[in-house]
């Protein structure tokens, strides 16, 4: 059983703008492509995120977060990593932000600026499957779970054996295969030219 | 002589497709066969970045879409069976239209994109040919209509879309599929949410949360299966149906196989797609009668 975290951003203490980087909205919506301050915080977003029971913030939160310019609690959220990027909030949003979008936006600014992260097995799941996909050109569920293994070995046993019987199981049945299929050598160069960015060298 | 096809595209299987989820392959290249649909593999396709790809670089689904656009043949539509895909393609097609700049660059790196050619999902395919058929007052060989067959149609988060990609909300061109092979597809909470996709694969717990939420609903709603077009779906409700040991666990169809035993296979016949199953759909089957 998974227990819903307790929201931050619910106390009643004021929130400290000392550090808010007024700029910072703006500069989503440039990159995003959409305008951060129509946001009516109605949280149509929140209500139709599938993972907002287990998000320290929510959507919503971090597009208040975003608003107000509080950069370093946004960039350092465990909701930013655990959005699935499923756009159930772009498409619920009655204002059209896509808002799937401006989480993009935030984890990639938090891996450029080697901020800590806030939820580290799941950006270790997003390098192991982009470096499958710069080995083969397309991606390898198997080779994606055994390197995920070996990335998060600091998270303890819980992680390791998760789905071991499962997995060996599904592996034996044939549901996945243990080859990746292959791109031809020119493509797979011209493949590995455009998966790169500052996660590559973490 | 030239065989005449109802429908001609070319076909994007994706790396889910591609490597495992032959239970839905197969079905789907038999139905097709029937359908007199002819699918060409795009030549040398590659990732389309998936839920990764935008998740770590912003340029990633835009470059991986563009050298895929500038491999398919011009004025074919392009038949993708995976919604994730679809929606990386269809974000990097937009991207591409609406900037011209970037167009130009992966013009100069790949050749001509063709951004023009339609993206399709597998079901809009179904959907097409199955009316076209029924207007011009056709009938399928052997066409054995699902009676008695209940089934929550589930999309997964795969019908979402930032609105300046599809502004109405998720269609319902599975509910008519399903309708029109003869089945009944009951009103549920959730068609549309997430399976938690590769959350799945790092928090066991969160997924299973998220399963029970789904096929509870799907229980309690009165359906005896659950369908769905997405083979990540398939495989996580499945695997955390049975890794979080509920009671009531539904057999979950991809819509690929209803299709073919539709257009006459005999689900008897066929072990090798039920073999890749974790939860058999036997049972199901033989109460709606379909097994024989």
């Amino acid at each position: 059983m998974f227990y819903p975290e307790a929201k931050k951003l619910s106390s009643r203490e004021p929130v400290n703008m000392n550090q808010a980087d007024l700029k910072f909205a703006r500069k989503i919506g440039e990159i995003a492509g959409t305008d951060l301050n129509t946001c009516l915080t109605c949280m149509s977003c929140s209500g139709g995120c599938p993972m907002y029971a287990y998000m320290d913030y929510g959507p919503h939160g971090i597009m208040r977060l975003a608003v107000l310019g509080l950069k370093q609690e946004a960039l350092t959220s465990s909701t930013i990593w655990r959005c699935v990027g499923c756009h159930t909030c772009a498409a619920v949003c009655p204002m059209a932000i896509n808002i799937a979008g401006v989480m993009d936006y935030l984890r990639q600014e938090c891996v450029d600026l080697r901020l800590p992260v806030g939820d580290r097995p799941l950006l270790e799941f997003h390098r192991a499957f982009l470096s499958s996909v710069r080995r083969h050109g397309r991606s390898s569920k198997v080779e994606l779970m055994g390197h995920h293994k070996l990335l998060t070995l600091g998270s303890g046993p819980k992680a390791w054996f998760q789905d071991a019987i499962l997995g060996t199981k599904m592996i034996l049945m044939g549901k996945l295969h243990l080859m990746p299929s292959r791109l031809m050598s020119g493509g797979l160069g011209q493949v590995r030219k455009i998966v790169t960015g500052s996660w590559l060298d973490w | 002589m030239t065989e005449t096809y109802n429908f001609e595209a070319s076909y994007f299987p994706g790396c889910t497709m591609k490597t495992g989820a032959d239970e839905s392959n197969r079905p789907m290249n038999i139905a097709l066969k029937k359908l007199k649909v002819k699918l060409t593999e795009i030549d040398d396709w590659n990732c389309c970045g998936s839920s990764s790809g935008h998740a770590l670089n912003h340029d990633i689904p835009a470059g991986m879409g563009a050298r895929n656009f500038s491999r398919i043949p011009k004025d074919l539509p392009v038949v993708i069976p995976c919604p994730n895909c679809y929606r990386n393609w269809a974000m990097a097609q937009y991207q591409l239209k609406e900037d011209p700049a970037l167009r130009k660059t992966y013009e100069d790196k790949f050749g001509r994109l063709h951004l023009e050619n339609p993206i399709i999902n597998i079901y809009d395919v179904y959907d097409t040919v199955l009316t076209e058929t029924k207007a011009r007052g056709e009938t399928f060989e052997n066409a054995t209509p699902l009676k008695g067959l209940k089934v929550a149609v589930y999309y997964g988060c795969g019908a979402m879309y930032p609105k300046n990609i599809r502004p109405e909300y998720p269609r319902d061109s599975v509910e008519k599929v399903v309708k029109e092979i003869g089945a009944e597809s009951v009103v549920w909470p959730w068609p549309n949410k997430c399976c938690s996709a590769f959350i799945s694969a790092v928090y066991a717990d969160i997924a299973e949360d998220l399963v029970t939420q789904i096929v509870a609903g799907a229980v309690d709603s009165g359906a005896e299966a659950i369908v769905t077009t997405c083979a990540m779906c398939q495989m996580n409700l499945e695997m955390r149906s049975v890794s979080a040991k509920l009671l009531n666990k539904l057999p979950i169809f991809h819509l690929n196989q209803l299709m073919a035993i539709y257009l006459g296979e005999k689900p008897s016949a066929h072990n090798d797609w039920w073999k890749f199953h974790l939860i058999d759909p036997k049972p199901v089957l033989e109460k709606a009668g379909l097994w024989d």
